[in-house]
């Protein structure tokens, strides 16, 4: 939801580690985080702190497992893979390394994913090198009026931009 | 001689006689010898405020600990601090400093407990926010350079905040904070 942006983001995990001089914090062994309707599972997440504030979120896991909920009546995102990179402050979720994202009936596979938390917009892929292969599977139109298949995820025109 | 007719002046002079004696027997006994533990456990040397420094190889500060008074006792070699503050420096933060309402040193000096509840901080510096740790019962292994508690701790590192049971801290080269289980963290924006 575009409004997760604004909530705190709340970590319970098995220990962690918060290291002063390099100002970051490490959650490790069943860490689960919620931010709003983004809820998050993995093996181990780690919190790049600068000056206070987060600079970004790193989990690794087995998978690393991912629910949002998008917009009214839009029902649930749901994404998986070994690696994800998350800025909150640019919204943006990168998975990396077997990322699989199910929307609205559609299921999109690659090596790297692109997801952008707050318009639930979902870029597969990278122009620059054909490793990062798509492989999408649009669900059956359904006959309910209601349940739109979400467009499809805009091809990736340019590599995504490293902070 | 019925008892009647036995003078009451002569009763009350046994019981003068028996109250005198009594007092003159309090007086000439000695009073008892202190056992041997109530003499050994006494304080062999104190000190007001007590400073210890401990210095590294190239002469800097590595940590002082500091005391409103210290009292060494001679049976368990143990030395009590009241107030003791401890202080770790790092190159280029502010130092790391240590709280407590009491504690003890061990013998050797290796082993400090800072009874009670511990606060830890660290004073905010350019844009940093500082940083404030409260735990309770903390022990500190000065020759291993880390501290540990069984206690609940928390960690406000503002305006985040993290929390967890049991806390091991290495102070060697900067500060890091082990949590150990339980582990909750809030994240604000």
């Amino acid at each position: 939801l575009e409004s997760d942006a604004k909530e705190p983001i709340y970590v319970d995990s098995d220990t962690a580690t918060y290291d002063d001089q390099k100002g970051i914090a490490i959650y490790t062994g069943n860490v689960h985080s919620v931010q709003g309707s983004l809820v998050t599972d993995s093996d181990q997440m780690t919190v790049y702190l600068n000056q206070g504030k987060i600079d970004k979120i790193f989990g690794v896991g087995n998978p690393v497992h991912i629910v949002q909920t998008q917009e009214e009546g839009k029902g649930t995102i749901d994404a998986t893979s070994l690696k994800a990179e998350y800025y909150p402050n640019e919204h943006r979720l990168i998975l990396i390394d077997n990322a699989i994202v199910l929307q609205s009936g559609n299921i999109y596979k690659s090596d790297r994913i692109e997801y952008d938390t707050q318009n639930s917009v979902a870029v597969a892929g990278e122009s620059t090198s054909s490793k990062k292969r798509v492989h999408t599977i649009i669900g059956p139109k359904s006959s309910d009026p209601a349940a739109q298949p979400a467009p499809a995820p805009a091809p990736a025109t340019s590599p995504a931009k490293k902070r | 001689m019925r008892l009647r007719e036995v003078p009451i002046s002569l009763f009350a002079g046994l019981i003068g006689l028996s109250l005198v004696s009594w007092w003159l027997a309090e007086l000439m006994t000695p009073p008892p010898e202190e056992t041997k533990a109530d003499l050994e456990h006494s304080i062999d040397y104190y000190a007001k405020d007590f400073i210890r420094t401990e210095m590294k190889a190239d002469g800097t500060p590595k940590s002082r600990l500091f005391a409103v008074a210290m009292g060494h006792y001679l049976d368990n070699n143990v030395s009590e601090m009241e107030k003791p503050v401890m202080l770790f420096f790092n190159p280029g933060v502010p130092p790391w400093v240590v709280r407590a309402n009491t504690g003890t040193i061990s013998g050797d000096g290796n082993e400090i407990f800072l009874g009670g509840k511990a606060w830890l901080s660290r004073e905010p510096f350019g844009s940093d926010k500082g940083l404030d740790a409260y735990s309770k019962n903390v022990t500190v292994h000065m020759d291993k350079s880390y501290l540990e508690s069984t206690e609940f701790t928390e960690i406000l590192n503002h305006p985040h905040y993290t929390s967890g049971t049991g806390m091991h801290t290495d102070f060697s080269d900067g500060m890091q904070i082990n949590l150990l289980s339980d582990v909750r963290g809030r994240y604000e924006f």
